[in-house]
């Protein structure tokens, strides 16, 4: 459409050019003077001619122009309008005529013209858009971030966009004209074929769905399919899907999975559950693992914190509620640490922290995490009391542990007992430094190089002693045992050892190697002394049989060879003879009791028979097994040839000791004869009264009974005496019995009583209980002390002036012998006499035969005993004898 | 008249417990003692009509307390029994005033015989 105003100017410039061209013919008509007719055709023309440009009113216009031109200058009378001419008339209307319908049909024609022309503009405008369109839509087909395919209703596709060849690594071409299902797993194309089975049952629909495709070159992606089935211009259905890779997302999605299971698996762990809480709304979120830990069911409890103060133990439920006040007024985080009571009793240690944060809507919510550290804490008073018991351990032990870094040069453990071994006051900081200068400065340089050493091999366990030097001057030695720990680096990061104090052990080890010093000096010392003897040494083992002998016996030939494995009454000759001696020397092995001075009879290597006295004691392992007899053996024959001759003296001293005894007796008579007649006397006497008794009116028998009981005990007392008597009297054979001193005592007193009283001796006795009892001839030493008894008495006859007092001791002397003593306050022996007074036949008595003492000496020194007097302060004389024991006389 | 009492002194036990039974079974009263400072020491030595007693013993003999009593002022009769029956001893006792002098072992009637002697004496001496 044109405007208004440019065709009113096309109408003014056609207007005003047509009447230009109108006078420019007037002019010329008027030249020529052209006749009317021609001059309103000539008109006619122009105006016509102008019509072209379009305006049907200009052209209007100039018809009228033309008119009023053709009427003033052409038509008579000229140079005025009016026409008289009637013949011009009718030109004129023609011309009137003429040119308004050829101005209108020149018009319309051209509006014609112009219509068609903006039509075919307008077609070819369309034309050109829907192309653009075309291209436009293609490119974004093309190139669209999405794969497009379009298959046919068999599923062949049609079209692939470059994006989706590309995506699968096909040219386009490639894939067009080959079946969809190609892209897509072997596994999965029947669901494919499916899905599009949908699509083209319901055309116009767009169904999704996820599956994976295969690229040329095996790969997989995840796509999204939306797909339609549409129908095209020959009603031919197609289906058209796009494809969006998803694979990232899908990763995504199953990394989010994962990551949410690892993070329900790591709470489920590590006790922990997080918690969100909005105190504006009060909305509360717990993860199943706070719940777990707060023995909840998820189904049934909406989570909150007034929950948490429920399940709290009511004395931690306090600072809990104003945990959770203090953060909702203040809005900030929190972290504090509570104790559960769960409904079955037990109780819980939990850790809770959280942070206040932004939500997107600009609330406060607090994120956080309860971790259940019960095991944690338990672990931490477990450790704590190990700690402690390690500490206590360590102190009963002087044992301290420490660990040592070696890049540091730091400690980076070291127990109590470290700082207590260096003398160390627990508070004090402990430099390398401080370290160094309490270790002995012989011992630092070993100290690290062996623990250079021990970085540079890696050593598994190292060891070196070092002494301390303490504040005080003291030292302490220090056995320490040490191993490396290799770092992640792969190098040596750490030494971890312990200190252990062994002062005590040395000392110990110094004492007991002093010890052993002087148990070797000793034992070579008693080695020379066994090799130079005479003596030789043996053992035999537990069936007694020979297992050792010292080496220089045979090469003596003091013993016959081949002993070894012989039992000693296999090597003795004289069993046979003394069967009493073997079976008791059998009987002490048996018993395992230790046996001294046995003689036996033996032969030498020449064959001669020599005499043997041994002594053993029996040994046993640390179980107190007995394993056999050690002892000593000595050649006595020489001293056994010299006792047989002393034998022969022994029995003269005998027969002159019966002389004695039998002069002694006639001496005592007086004293046995009041001693028998005593009980004698009591026996008549109650004899006599038994008769009384009985004969009186009422007989009294009870005490009838009485006075026979007292006869009869007389009678034994009377038979007593009468035994001893004859005893005494008794001339035989020295009969050596085992015999307690107390009871030879005892029978001396029961003789001398008597003697006693008639000569005013009071008696005192001290004799010691439980005496060893000595081998000895009782009559012999009956005769020996009744002597003693008998000189004390007489010793004492001149005593007036004081108690004649007799004192009688019976006890074990310094080397565990029996003594006896017999000690009067006479008047003593005179210092010149003292040395004599045991020789034969010196006497201080007129009447003394002077073989008393003499002959009491030859009988103890017989018994291997030794009489002797002693000088003692004040008057009187003390006369004493020791006697070997019993045991040692009979070994 | 009071039944006499007999105090018997002898150091060796059963002869002290013997003459006491045979006193007491021909019904005396006696009483024994183990020396004869027992006797002197004892509250009824004033009661005491007669006096058995040993020679020997070892403190103080029988002849001794005999003197003693004597002394003192006590003139009880004396029986001697001795298991010494040393003539000496006899006639020093005798001289000393004895009633009796038995050597041990005596027979039972020979000591009763004696004792009534010596009661009938006692007695008889008082009825003067």
């Amino acid at each position: 459409m044109r405007s208004p105003i440019s065709s009113l100017e096309r109408s003014a410039s056609q207007f005003t050019i047509g009447s230009i061209a109108l006078a420019v013919v007037t002019l010329a008509c008027l030249y020529v003077h052209a006749h009317f007719a021609a001059t309103a055709f000539a008109y006619l023309l122009v105006v016509l001619l102008f019509s072209l440009m379009g305006s049907f009113i200009a052209s209007s216009a100039l018809c009228i122009v033309a008119i009023a031109a053709l009427a003033y200058y052409f038509a008579p009378p000229a140079f005025s309008l009016r026409i008289d001419d009637p013949q011009d008339l009718p030109v004129v209307v023609a011309f009137f005529i003429a040119s308004i319908v050829g101005a209108h049909l020149i018009g319309k024609l051209r509006q014609e013209r112009e219509a068609a022309r903006v039509v075919a503009a307008k077609l070819q405008r369309s034309a050109a858009d829907l192309e653009d369109r075309e291209k436009r839509w293609r490119a974004i087909f093309e190139h669209n971030p999405a794969m497009y395919f379009m298959v046919d209703e068999a599923g062949i596709v049609l079209n692939v966009n470059t994006l989706g060849a590309t995506q699968l690594g096909y040219p386009r071409t490639e894939l067009i004209g080959r079946s969809v299902l190609d892209v897509f797993l072997e596994e999965d194309r029947a669901f494919v074929r499916e899905c599009v089975r949908t699509c083209l049952e319901d055309v116009g629909q767009t169904r999704t769905w996820d599956v994976q495709k295969v690229r040329k070159d095996g790969s997989v992606l995840w796509v999204r399919e939306n797909a339609k089935a549409m129908l095209w211009g020959d009603q031919q259905p197609i289906v058209l899907i796009a494809c969006e890779d998803i694979t990232e997302r899908r990763r995504t999605e199953l990394a989010l999975q994962r990551s949410e299971a690892h993070l329900a698996q790591a709470q489920e762990l590590s006790h922990t559950g997080s918690f969100s809480w909005n105190p504006t709304t009060g909305e509360a979120f717990w993860s199943r693992e706070t719940f777990r830990i707060f023995q909840l069911d998820p189904e049934t409890v909406p989570p909150g914190p007034q929950l948490v103060v429920e399940r709290t133990h009511p004395d931690d439920r306090a600072s809990v509620k104003e945990i959770i006040d203090r953060a909702m007024r203040d809005l900030s985080d929190f972290e504090h640490e509570y104790r559960l009571l769960l409904p079955d009793g037990s109780v819980k240690h939990i850790h809770a922290q959280a942070r206040a944060t932004r939500t997107a809507s600009g609330e406060v919510e607090f994120v956080g995490a309860a971790t259940d550290v019960t095991a944690a804490r338990r672990a931490e008073q477990q450790l704590r009391r190990s700690e402690a018991y390690l500490a206590e351990a360590q102190h009963l032990t002087h044992t301290g542990s420490w660990s040592w870094d070696v890049h540091a040069l730091d400690f980076i453990y070291r127990s109590a007992e470290v700082d207590r071994l260096f003398g160390f006051d627990p508070q004090e900081p402990v430099s390398i430094d401080t370290i160094r200068s309490r270790i002995h400065p012989e011992d630092l340089p070993l100290l690290q190089e062996v623990q250079r050493q021990a970085i540079e091999h890696e050593e598994e366990r190292f060891e070196y002693d070092f002494r301390i030097l303490l504040p005080d001057g003291g030292i302490r030695r220090i056995h320490s045992v040490a191993h490396v720990a290799v770092g992640s680096d792969g190098n040596v990061s750490e030494l971890i050892g312990t200190h252990m104090d062994v002062t005590e052990q040395h000392a110990a080890r110094d004492r007991l190697e002093n010890t052993l010093g002087a148990l070797r000096e000793s034992e070579q010392r008693f080695r020379d002394y066994a090799e130079t003897a005479s003596d030789w040494l043996w053992e035999t083992g537990p069936d007694h049989q020979v297992t050792h002998l010292s080496e220089h016996t045979s090469a003596a030939g003091i013993l016959a060879t081949g002993l070894m494995g012989l039992l000693r009454w296999d090597i003795a000759c004289d069993v046979d003879e003394e069967p009493e001696k073997w079976r008791q020397h059998r009987a002490t092995l048996e018993a395992h009791l230790p046996f001294r001075d046995l003689v036996y009879r033996t032969v030498n290597r020449t064959g001669s028979p020599i005499y043997v006295r041994t002594s053993g004691k029996p040994f046993f392992d640390g179980k107190g097994n007995f394993l056999g007899y050690r002892g000593v053996s000595t050649d006595i024959t020489a001293t056994i040839r010299a006792d047989q001759a002393e034998q022969e003296l022994r029995k003269a001293q005998a027969e002159l000791a019966h002389v004695t005894r039998v002069t002694t007796l006639g001496e005592l008579t007086t004293s046995i004869a009041h001693e028998i007649n005593q009980p004698l006397a009591a026996i008549i006497s109650n004899a006599d009264a038994c008769l009384g008794w009985m004969g009186r009116e009422a007989p009294n028998l009870p005490a009838a009974r009485s006075s026979v009981e007292w006869i009869i005990e007389d009678a034994i007392r009377a038979s007593e005496v009468i035994r001893r008597v004859r005893a005494l009297a008794k001339k035989g054979e020295i009969e050596m019995v085992p015999l307690d001193i107390n009871e030879v005592v005892k029978d001396v007193i029961a003789l001398v009583t008597r003697e006693l009283a008639s000569h005013r001796v009071t008696l005192r006795t001290e004799l010691t209980a439980g005496l060893p009892t000595i081998l000895g001839d009782r009559i012999q030493l009956q005769q020996v002390i009744i002597n003693l008894v008998m000189n004390g008495i007489e010793a004492m006859d001149a005593v007036t002036d004081r108690t004649r007092e007799l004192l009688i001791q019976s006890s074990k002397d310094d080397v565990g012998h029996v003594q006896l003593a017999v000690t009067d306050c006479g008047v003593g022996i005179a210092e010149n006499d003292a040395d004599r007074v045991l020789d034969p036949f010196f006497t201080t008595k007129s009447t003394g035969l002077g073989m008393g003492l003499s002959i009491c000496r030859s009988i103890v020194e017989a018994h291997g005993g030794r009489l002797s007097m002693v000088h003692k302060n004040g008057p009187g004389a003390t006369f004493q004898f020791a006697l070997p024991l019993h045991k040692e006389a009979v070994s | 008249m009071p039944t006499p009492l007999i105090s018997v002194v002898d150091d060796d036990a059963s002869v002290r417990a013997a003459t006491d039974n045979l006193l007491k079974s021909r019904g005396y009263i006696a009483q024994i003692f183990a020396s004869a400072e027992e006797l002197l020491r004892s509250p009824q030595l004033d009661e005491t009509s007669c006096v058995i007693t040993d020679v020997q013993m070892s403190a103080m003999s029988g002849l001794e307390l005999l003197a003693e009593m004597r002394t003192r002022g006590y003139d009880a009769p004396f029986i001697f029994i001795t298991a010494f029956p040393d003539d000496r001893v006899r006639a020093s006792a005798l001289r000393a005033g004895a009633i009796g002098f038995l050597a041990k072992p005596f027979a039972g009637q020979a000591l009763i015989e004696c004792l009534d002697t010596a009661l009938n004496a006692y007695d008889g001496r008082g009825g003067i």
